[in-house]
């Protein structure tokens, strides 16, 4: 089974080939993962499950290796992640962090003690600050932290950069996402980080240094009660019997009295141990024994109150985070294309390499104007003008009617031929439909109608457009191409505008 | 169970490539005016996984059917003959270049294709047609015929009492501005050709219907993912030791323009996806100078069209602390505008322009050594969202819409009394806004993102804009 560590490394690898692969086209990748998809089947496995799956596969297709079956059978064995890849340094930079985290904890947590139990011998060391600066402080922060991550209050900016200052987490957050920018830390300055992984990875960051710092107090407070003499009291301003702070410590030290009853201080040490600063700082030595006595209850109160809630928000902390690291491959934009592309058909219409571009040019030359004189044999080819306009065709343009001689794609070739060539005309007019578009066989024709008339005789060629007043420019173009491809110099388009 | 075949053949030039580019989605389909552009069968494979489900065949058309007609009626008079006189021709001809076009269209249905005979509605019925519906017959193949229309004619009537004479189904189907339903509906009618041919067809519909539902919510996830993206950049220059007022203006000038390049890159990566998604690729590189994509992100009129009125800020809560010191006078009471023509001429001073507000807020961080850190981002104008989701609404229903055998750019028109956001209900425009506050301030976390992308959808499924043809 992976470890967390290994699980956080290779979501992060995820997530960045994800990235890298948007530049990929989307007809491929739909292909390439479907076919991952429909190998996974319908096995019935979560989201990050199959995302693992799928990843495995993918690099095993990269090595040349036959790719797995089952997606449960492949998540147990993932670890194609090379050795130092990005998730393996990100992960390995979280260590570091949590490290470098705990040990200033610890050095802070040294250093504070050594201030909040600095003891000369003319005073006692007073309580209320003690708990105040190591456990008080402490827990208010960790409150604030804990707000402050799930809910945006309405701080003044400053208190909350303020706040940012302060916490180690956030450091270690942001120094993260400078030595490797994986967006992860991105939103931590200007955010709350509800259900992220970067929320719990702060969480537990912090608990990290807390932890360090009470084993630091721990372990200096030790060190003072074995081989030193401490002497522990409280002092107060206000008139406050002594009989109620007896009450207020026992109630905190409720907790362990039924196993430590040594660690719960008693009536009379507590009222033996108020002292005024003016009383003068000679402490008979029997005293100090006395105030001595409660080191037991200190060192029990900052185990309890401090170290304690930091191991169990760091349990939570961290089984929320294992959670996150989890939605890591099952959430976010990538992934949820990802897991649409295993699921969903591909659908896709193949048709080989693509056609060659085509070239488009739709300038129209100049054309000569249609004439015609009595030596004009005039073809009307696929009844592009029917014989009921054919009179007006003419008169509309102020010329005689010629006689009519049908040639189309449906009639004898030889006989066409025979009625034009009797008599010989001296030029040659062709009325086509200009919205069709000269087919091959046209040309044969016309290549025909050279071949058995004097080959000096001019061939014009006269598209029409439906109301047969001219012809459309595009048609024109066709039209003068097609007739281009014969090589016949006597062969042209002209014009019918009327 | 056979794979259904269908040969998209007829005159030249009357749109069997268009007809096969709208059913086939591809544009790399070779569509020119200039006949014979199609010079071999191309076969387009419907497959869902793979799997083939039908074939389109693009051939070029006829060319010699009067002489075609004249060797098959030659070799038989006999009606039980002509489907192998047909396939005799071909075996005769098939190294004759004279007949290559030819060759190519009745090999496929020789090979069992359905005739999809393709005739040009907008022009006269002629008899040289009768030449080709002859030689379709001739083949024995079932036929359909389909009657596009290219141009402003209308001989539809003229045109079905003659196919009715040869075709047992003919349809009308325009090819450049036919909608996926009426893609669909064809789709349809192809099953009626053959019975054998309708489980697979039926398969291939289902297939097509489903892929369509998630092109839109696929889109939405892009265009979700590009804004969560874009209003988190950020831009940092180190201040030096030199802060003054002046000194940090110019920083925050470049910082500025260095985040609108970003932004510009994020949303034409976003545009070129979102195209990817529905297989236009290649759209933006045509000659479709009045495309969204070639307006640019930061010109004023985008943020007049996309962008809210004051008065809409407030009420999705957008303007709030802050943001409402801005200002905004954007209001565009009752104009109508042209987009398209109208934004690309409209632009004059792109670039500067957000109303009041700033695009994001300059920040002083401390750096190391003492050094000042500037920080320009997230993004806070309440507007930019808007302006980026109305850009790409009004892109999606473009490239949506946007048939594949249409090569030409598209008029575009919005008429809108106020703008185009206006047109959003109530309850979507609140809800987005409140999404775009999370976003602002870093706060819609991946949980939360399916919830916005579906809301993308949502504004997705509604049509901003009338597409004039
Ligand atoms: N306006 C319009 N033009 C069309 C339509 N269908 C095809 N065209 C145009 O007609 C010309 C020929 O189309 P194409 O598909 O290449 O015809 P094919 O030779 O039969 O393959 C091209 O310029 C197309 O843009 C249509 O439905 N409307
Ligand atoms: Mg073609």
């Amino acid at each position: 089974m992976k470890t967390q560590r290994e699980f956080f490394a290779t979501a992060i690898d995820i997530r960045r080939w994800l990235e890298a692969d948007t530049g990929t086209g989307e007809e491929s990748r739909i292909r390439r993962d479907r076919l991952i998809g429909r190998e996974l089947g319908a096995v019935d496995c979560s989201k990050a499950e199959r995302v693992l799956a799928w990843w495995s596969i993918l690099n095993k297709q990269k090595t040349g290796a036959r790719p797995a079956d089952a997606c449960n059978q492949v998540s147990l064995e993932i670890n194609a992640t090379g050795p130092s890849s990005d998730g393996d340094r990100l992960a390995s930079l979280v260590s570091i962090a949590n490290g470098l985290l705990a040990v200033g904890g610890l050095v802070a947590g040294v250093v504070i003690a050594t201030a909040a139990f600095a003891y000369q011998g003319n005073h006692p060391v007073n309580l209320f600050a003690l708990f105040g600066i190591l456990i008080g402080v402490p827990l208010v922060l960790l409150v604030m932290q804990l707000v402050l991550l799930g809910h945006r209050l309405p701080l003044p900016a400053a208190m909350g950069d303020a706040l940012r200052v302060l916490s180690p987490a956030l450091w270690a957050g942001s120094w993260l996402e400078r030595r490797m920018p994986s967006g992860l830390f991105a939103s931590v300055g200007h955010a709350s980080l509800r259900g992220s992984y970067a929320r719990w990875q702060l969480i537990v960051f912090s608990q990290s240094f807390a932890i360090g710092y009470f084993i630091g107090v721990l372990v200096l407070a030790g060190l003072l009660v074995v081989f030193t003499d401490l002497a522990f009291g409280w002092s107060t301003t206000l008139n406050l019997d002594p009989r109620w702070v007896w009450q207020g410590l026992s109630g905190l030290a409720m907790p362990w009295s039924f196993f430590l009853p040594a660690a719960v201080p008693d009536l009379a040490l507590v009222e033996a141990s108020r002292y005024f600063r003016l009383e003068g700082s000679e402490l008979a030595a029997s005293r100090a024994a006395e105030l001595g006595r409660w080191w037991p209850f200190v060192l029990m109160t900052i185990l309890v109150y401090g170290l304690l809630p930091r191991c169990l928000v760091a349990g939570v902390a961290g089984r929320q985070l294992r959670r996150a690291v989890r939605r890591l491959l099952e959430e976010g934009p990538e992934i949820t294309a990802l897991l649409d592309r295993l699921r969903s058909p591909a659908v896709d219409f193949d048709a080989g390499d693509p056609e060659a571009p085509v070239l488009q040019d739709r300038r129209a030359a100049e054309m000569p104007v249609l004439d015609i004189d009595e030596r004009t044999a005039v073809i009307v080819w696929n009844n592009a003008v029917e014989a009921v306009q054919y009179p007006e065709f003419w008169s509309r343009r102020n010329l005689p009617v010629p006689a009519r001689h049908d040639a189309a794609e449906w009639l004898d070739m030889e006989a066409m031929l025979t009625s034009i060539r009797t008599p010989r005309p001296g030029r040659v007019v062709i009325l086509t439909k200009g919205w069709e578009p000269p087919l091959l066989s046209f040309l044969d024709f016309l290549t025909a109608v050279r071949n058995s008339i004097r080959s000096e005789a001019s061939i014009a060629v006269v598209p029409l457009n439906a109301t047969r007043t001219g012809v459309d420019s595009s048609d024109q173009v066709v039209w003068s191409r097609a007739i281009a491809q014969l090589p016949d110099p006597a062969l042209y388009v002209a014009g019918a505008t009327s | 169970m056979s794979l259904p075949v269908f040969a998209v053949v007829g005159h030249p030039n009357k749109g069997k490539s268009s007809i096969v580019a709208t059913l086939a989605e591809d544009e790399s389909v070779a569509i020119s005016p200039v006949p014979g552009t199609t010079t071999d069968a191309r076969r387009y494979t419907l497959s869902v996984d793979g799997e083939p489900h039908y074939v389109l065949v693009d051939t070029p058309g006829f060319q010699r059917p009067g002489e075609l007609l004249k060797w098959l009626r030659s070799k038989t008079d006999k009606a039980s003959e002509r489907a192998d006189a047909v396939a005799g021709f071909v075996a005769a001809h098939r190294d004759d270049p004279r007949f290559h076009d030819e060759c190519e269209l009745l090999t496929p249905l020789l090979e069992g294709a359905g005739i999809l005979y393709v005739v040009d509605g907008a022009k006269p019925y002629g008899p040289e047609y009768e030449l080709e519906m002859e030689i379709l017959r001739w083949t024995g193949r079932p036929r359909m015929a389909l009657i596009n229309k290219i141009g402003d004619g209308d001989f539809e009537a003229e045109w079905r009492q003659a196919l009715d004479q040869y075709f047992s189904i003919v349809r009308v189907f325009d090819a450049l501005h036919a909608d996926f339903e009426k893609r669909i509906s064809l789709l349809r009618a192809f099953a009626e050709l053959d019975e054998a041919w309708r489980p697979r067809l039926e398969r291939a519909i289902s297939a097509l219907e489903s892929e369509r539902a998630h092109r839109r919510l696929r889109s939405a996830r892009e265009i979700a993912a590009c804004l969560k993206e874009t209003i988190a950049f950020e831009e940092h220059a180190s201040a030096g030791a030199d802060v003054t007022p002046a000194a940090l203006d110019a920083l925050k000038a470049r910082l500025e323009e260095k985040l609108r390049q970003r932004i510009r890159r994020r949303e034409t990566q976003m545009f070129d996806r979102v195209q990817q998604i529905y297989r236009h690729e290649t759209l933006s590189r045509e000659e479709t100078g009045q495309l969204i994509q070639d307006v640019d992100m930061f010109a004023r009129e985008n943020w007049e069209v996309f962008g809210l009125s004051r008065s809409q800020l407030a009420m999705t809560g957008a303007i709030s602390g802050a943001a409402a010191g801005g200002g905004f006078d954007l209001a565009v009471g009752g104009t109508s505008l042209l987009l398209g023509t109208g934004i690309g001429a409209l632009i004059g001073g792109a670039g500067a322009w957000f109303g009041s507000s700033e695009l994001a807020r300059l920040k002083t961080i401390a750096g190391s050594l003492g050094d000042k850190v500037v920080q320009l981002g997230p993004i806070t104008s309440p507007n930019f969202p808007w302006v980026l989701l109305g850009r790409a609404w009004f892109h999606h229903s473009l490239v949506a819409e946007r048939n594949h055998a249409y090569r030409d750019s598209l008029k575009l028109a919005i008429e809108n009394e106020q703008n185009l956001m206006n047109s959003l209900p109530d309850s979507l425009h609140r809800e987005l806004g409140r999404d775009f506050q999370r976003l602002t301030r870093g706060e819609l976390a991946d949980d939360a993102f399916a919830e916005f992308a579906g809301r993308i959808e949502k504004v997705l499924a509604l049509q901003p804009v009338e597409i004039l043809v």
